[in-house]
């Protein structure tokens, strides 16, 4: 890891058109290829952070600095939670619109699309189109589609939150191969502690009202992580630290 | 299963058992035509017919496509500017609900020629319905699929025509069609408020000469005529959507 981070979120707020504050004074330095986890109650502003850093929404009020400077578009990717695809193309237009939308010919990148299809074994289905997809296929492709621009950091907004419990952990240790062979800088909102212990170095745990870091709890456990790791006490242990924080903010909520 | 052929085809030989009888009832006055008899004034006629049919064909097809594309046009420029929007919203929903055969005497007032004046009328009755759709349809894109543009960074005109054109293609269709089946019916009353001063006769005027005639058996046929034009360029439009959209829907009557 270099000194310099490659996002430093600096005294950032977010207020909406309506006045309310979503996010105060958030600040937060991730580093180059970290895998950071964001969880917390709904409505916290977990979406909203992950928007700010991918330039979706304007910040009201301090700053986010990508590594390298340049055009934010060109460095980050966002999954969105609904997959997004586009139901007129199939898996493999899908995955090359964000080189198509640069300009770039069919032919030039028929490479480039082939190489993530096998990254995330969906070569099989190429020509499908999402209606004939199965959940986990839409999400394979979508995370397809965010890896082919090869970004510095991916955005990832509760990717498998429409994933039943087995689809879920082969998508999470299929992730975790991924950044074995692409590095990336991650940042993954979920709603399972489970999956954001397995997953990334660091759980930040979010308060609401106005969103805020409640904890951050490490993950030292070096990568690759098995799957067979989850079944150890270090993990029960650290999952249970992030449910533990979890439980704490929603009674501070309470009491306030 | 063979139903859904037995049982039209019994509704049809009612229809025309009916048709025949009230026919054969009405013989002394002569007004209302039986099927074989309207079966042969098209035959005896066909040469008169199919010219007349011709003429109004060309302005029509060329007032039906104009009006499609200026419509799709228009509707970009309403769905970008709020402003247009607001002055334009409410006389498209009142002309396009205008019955036809208020906008034919337009063709009148400025009588170039009969090409014009149909293909004018046809413009118009055709026009304001796809406005009608396509504005609402273009601005109602997915959020997810606007935000995946917004961060590829993709420019105004990829937006339109990679992804809120194709996402509007099952109600702009839908309303295509409908214009489709308005489209023989303006040339025809255009034709026949019109024509006269045209040198060779489209239906209209060919309708007027055979009302003159008391030729009713003409009149029967060249409305049939007339009706199955309107039929053969919406079903041309419905083959073109379900081919566009069979793979996107969850059936091919999902945009019908
Ligand atoms: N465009 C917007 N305009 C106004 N308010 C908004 C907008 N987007 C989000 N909000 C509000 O900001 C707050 C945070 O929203 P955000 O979507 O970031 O939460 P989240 O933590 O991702 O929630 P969830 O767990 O439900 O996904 C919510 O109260 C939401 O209602
Ligand atoms: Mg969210």
């Amino acid at each position: 890891m270099t000194t310099e981070p490659q996002l430093r979120i600096e005294g950032v707020s977010k207020r909406y058109a309506n006045g309310k504050a979503v996010l105060e004074n958030f600040s937060l330095d991730i580093q180059n290829e970290e895998f950071v986890a964001f969880i917390g109650p709904r409505g916290c502003g977990k979406s909203t952070i992950l928007r700010l850093i991918a330039g979706l929404t304007p910040i009201t009020s301090g700053q986010i600095q990508h590594a390298g400077g340049g055009d934010i578009n060109q460095r980050t990717s966002y999954i969105f939670q609904e997959s997004a695809l586009l139901p007129w193309r199939n898996v493999e237009s899908n995955v090359g619109l964000p080189l198509r939308l640069r300009g770039l010919k069919a032919a030039a990148i028929s490479e480039r699309i082939r190489d993530v299809l096998k990254l995330w074994d969906i070569n099989h289905v190429s020509n499908r189109f999402p209606l004939q997809l199965t959940p986990g296929m839409k999400v394979r492709t979508s995370l397809a589609r965010g890896l082919i621009t090869q970004p510095r950091t991916l955005l990832l907004d509760e990717p498998f939150a429409a994933l039943d419990a087995i689809a879920r952990n082969k998508l999470s240790a299929d992730l975790m191969k991924v950044r074995q062979k692409r590095h990336f800088t991650a940042c993954l909102v979920t709603h399972s502690a489970a999956e954001a212990v397995f997953l990334a170095n660091r759980v930040v745990v979010l308060a609401a009202n106005p969103g805020r870091i409640a904890e951050i709890i490490d993950v030292p456990e070096s990568y690759p992580r098995k799957l067979e790791w989850r079944e150890t006490d270090a993990f029960q242990e650290a999952v249970n630290q992030v449910r533990n924080a979890l439980s704490r903010v929603q009674e501070d909520a309470k009491k306030a | 299963m063979n139903l859904k052929f037995i049982l039209p085809i019994i509704v049809a030989v009612i229809f025309f058992g009916v048709w025949g009888c009230l026919a054969f009832i009405n013989t002394d006055l002569n007004v209302l035509p039986g099927p074989i008899a309207t079966w042969k004034a098209l035959w005896a006629d066909r040469g008169a017919l199919f010219a007349a049919l011709g003429v109004d064909t060309a302005a029509m097809l060329l007032g039906f496509f104009l009006a499609v594309t200026l419509g799709v046009l228009t509707s970009i420029a309403l769905m970008t500017y709020q402003g247009l929007r607001l002055a334009f919203a409410p006389w498209v929903t009142i002309l396009r609900m205008a019955p036809i055969i208020t906008l034919a005497p337009i063709a009148i007032i400025a009588p170039v020629s009969s090409f014009v004046s149909v293909l004018i009328v046809t413009m118009l009755a055709c026009f304001f319905p796809v406005v009608y759709v396509a504005t609402p349809a273009l601005m109602a894109t997915d959020k997810p699929l606007l935000d995946l543009f917004t961060t590829y960074r993709a420019s105004y005109w990829q937006e339109i025509t990679m992804l809120r054109l194709p996402h509007a293609l099952p109600q702009l269709l839908t309303a295509i069609k409908r214009a489709a089946i308005y489209a023989p019916m303006a040339a025809i009353v255009t034709d026949y408020l019109a024509g006269l001063m045209m040198k060779k006769p489209g239906l209209g005027q060919l309708l007027g000469q055979y009302i003159d005639a008391q030729n009713y058996a003409g009149v029967t046929a060249l409305c049939i005529l007339a009706a199955l034009t309107g039929v053969v360029m919406a079903g041309t439009v419905h083959a073109i959507s379900y081919w566009t959209l069979m793979h996107w829907h969850d059936n091919e009557h999902g945009h019908a």
